[in-house]
């Protein structure tokens, strides 16, 4: 007849329920087993999963297998038992930390360690799991509390492979902080060492007490430690956005009413109970399984919607580096446009000043058309000089305290024969109360404004005329120059001071209209701390440009 | 992952593989490992054993 020895207890029912097991320890242990779990599965059924959480959900699975054991090695009478789930959770405990140890470095760097620290981990852990097997990691059991009784390889190896894991863990993360000057940078390596090292520690304090003091009692409480670690866990949730916290959310909802109403089915008994709670626990299901998909297409969504702004922001800034190019060329191909036109100016002047000798007449008409022809690309190559400063913010500014209303004269005769020529007529109002008010001004940039507006005025009126009137309202003076010309759409006055975008109606009339002019004219009104916009009623309707510049008494 | 450390982590995963199976063999099976009566094991060196009865 065959007799079995046993440890002094019932045996045990699925392994892990017994009288022997303190309702602690299933405490302690279920939560830690489900929360780690759960997090786990959340992470293998995620569509994107990248290394770090890999890795996070390899240590979870890990810690769900040895907390899984430790119940077994609670709960089971038989020796045999004892020693197997012994050994194994001893092979598991330094697999754990190494693993502890490449998902804080994958989630330092993004990668995993290189192929020297490899080998190092291969070399350490090899002999270690061929040791396992062997009588120098579990070499008996006590039959009194069916605790093992550990070799040199249990004692002393996995202990000295988990330290070793653990310093590694250290080491890095104060390299880390050490090389890196951002402050939240070394915050978060320091939360994650701190979080690791906390988890391999809580779940295996128990037993390095246990090993050391044989007082095993005391793994029961080792567990407990786990808040610390779901703390982390919610950190990384929060601070790194890794899981959604909604989804996951409504998975434990919808899985505890599962259970709730699951376990109504073994509690309850009379038939009709059973068949009430049958019928909603598929109602449950359905609905429940319905929530999920929702609460998962809308953080899909979200997600979406946040992959779009990143490449939006992409870009952007690819923009902002063709803008930044483009003014870079517009001032270096201005720039050696510049030159070569002043000499060409000066020498063409020369000429038609005789100092080489008198030109026939309609030489002397047509060497005038080149010398007028080449002072407006001089113009034109200084305005996009003008623009690529105001871009690049180099645009200086000479300001004196001078009277608003002189200047303004000056240009309104400088361009009164152009208007006549045309057959206009240019006519202005002055406030008297202006008279000896100064403002601050740079006399060229404001000349410069000045003859934009007046010249365009002319230029886009055909007949009529145009009147330009200026007037005080409160610490401003107020400049309007009112015409009877073409007009504007809205379209055209929506991005009429805007860089190269000309209106359809000005290309129209001014085929050589490029749209920089109004752009520079907006920049130096704005630099003089005024505004400036423009109205009209429509196209045929006329114009209305309005200056506001302030006044220094 | 470079190849050379795919092969080291393949090669660990079948020795865990080989180590579990090992072990089952050994203890389940075989039941290569001494009952200790706790009294003697707390008391005595060398420990001594009783065999497990088959």
């Amino acid at each position: 007849m065959e007799s079995v020895l046993l440890c002094p207890w019932e045996s045990a029912q699925y392994l892990i329920f017994s009288s022997n097991v303190p309702p602690l320890l299933y405490y302690s242990h279920f939560v830690a087993i489900i929360a780690a779990f759960f997090v786990a599965l959340y992470i293998f059924i995620r569509k994107e999963k990248d290394l770090p959480t890999q890795l996070l959900a390899l240590l979870l699975i890990s810690f769900v297998i040895w907390a899984f054991f430790d119940l077994i090695l609670w709960a089971e009478n038989r020796p045999e038992y004892a020693a197997f789930f012994w050994s194994l959770q001893v092979l598991i405990e330094p697999l754990i930390y190494a693993i502890g140890f490449y998902f804080f470095y994958a989630f330092s760097y993004r990668v995993l360690p290189g192929f020297k620290t490899n080998v190092a981990t291969f070399i350490f852990l090899t002999p270690f799991i061929f040791l396992v097997p062997t009588a120098l990691n579990v070499h008996g059991v006590l039959l009194s509390s069916c605790v093992a009784v550990e070799g040199s390889i249990a004692t002393y190896y996995a202990y000295a492979l988990e330290t070793l894991c653990a310093l590694a863990i250290i080491v890095l993360a104060m390299h880390i902080i050490r090389k890196t000057q951002d402050k939240k940078e070394k915050n978060k390596t320091l939360f994650f060492a701190l979080g690791v090292l906390s988890f391999l520690l809580i779940f295996t304090s128990g037993n390095i007490i246990g090993s050391i003091t044989e007082n095993w009692e005391v793994a029961q409480y080792g567990l407990f430690g786990m808040p610390i670690f779901i703390g982390f866990l919610a950190y990384l949730v929060v601070q790194y956005k890794i899981f959604n916290v909604k989804v996951i959310g409504a998975q434990a909802l919808v899985l505890g009413l599962w259970l709730l109403i699951g376990s109504l089915l073994f509690v309850v008994k009379s038939d009709l109970s059973r068949i009430i709670s049958s019928v909603t626990l598929v109602f449950a299901v359905i609905f429940g399984f319905i929530l999920v998909q929702s609460v998962k297409r809308e953080v899909e969504q979200r997600e979406h919607i946040e992959i779009l702004a990143s490449d939006l922001k992409v870009a952007n800034d690819k923009l902002k580096e063709l803008d930044r190019l483009k003014s870079q060329f517009l001032s270096m191909a201005s720039h050696d446009l510049r030159a070569p036109l002043t000499i060409i100016r000066n020498f063409i002047s020369l000429l038609l000043d005789g100092s080489y000798g008198k030109l026939a007449p309609a030489g002397q008409e047509g060497l005038q058309q080149v010398f007028d022809r080449a002072t407006d690309m001089a113009k034109s190559v200084e305005t996009y000089l003008d623009v690529s400063r105001i871009e690049q913010g180099r645009m200086k500014y000479d300001f004196v305290d001078i009277e608003l209303v002189p200047l303004i004269k000056n240009a309104v005769m400088a361009f009164t024969p152009n208007a006549e020529k045309k057959g206009l007529k240019l006519s202005a109002t002055y406030d008297p109360v202006l008279d000896g008010i100064k403002a601050k001004i740079d006399v060229s940039k404001m000349n410069e404004v000045l003859n934009n507006l007046l010249d365009n005025t002319i230029k886009y009126t055909p007949t009529g005329g145009m009147n330009l009137s200026v007037k005080r309202i409160g610490a401003v003076a107020r400049i309007t120059l009112k015409d009877t010309g073409v007009g504007m759409t809205e379209e055209t006055l929506k991005n009429l001071f805007q860089l190269f975008r000309p209106g359809e109606d000005s290309k129209r009339i001014n085929p050589a209209s490029t749209g920089v002019g109004l752009f520079v004219t907006k920049a130096h009104v704005e630099a003089h701390g005024g505004k400036i916009w423009a109205e009209s009623e429509g196209a045929g309707k006329g114009s209305t440009f309005i200056m506001e510049l302030p006044l220094l008494g | 992952m470079d190849k050379a450390s795919k092969i080291l982590f393949a090669s660990l995963v079948v020795f865990i593989c080989i180590s579990v199976i090992a072990t089952y063999v050994r203890i389940m099976i075989h039941k290569d490992f001494s009952t200790v009566d706790d009294l003697e094991h707390v008391s005595a060196e060398p420990v001594t054993t009783i065999p497990i009865a088959q």
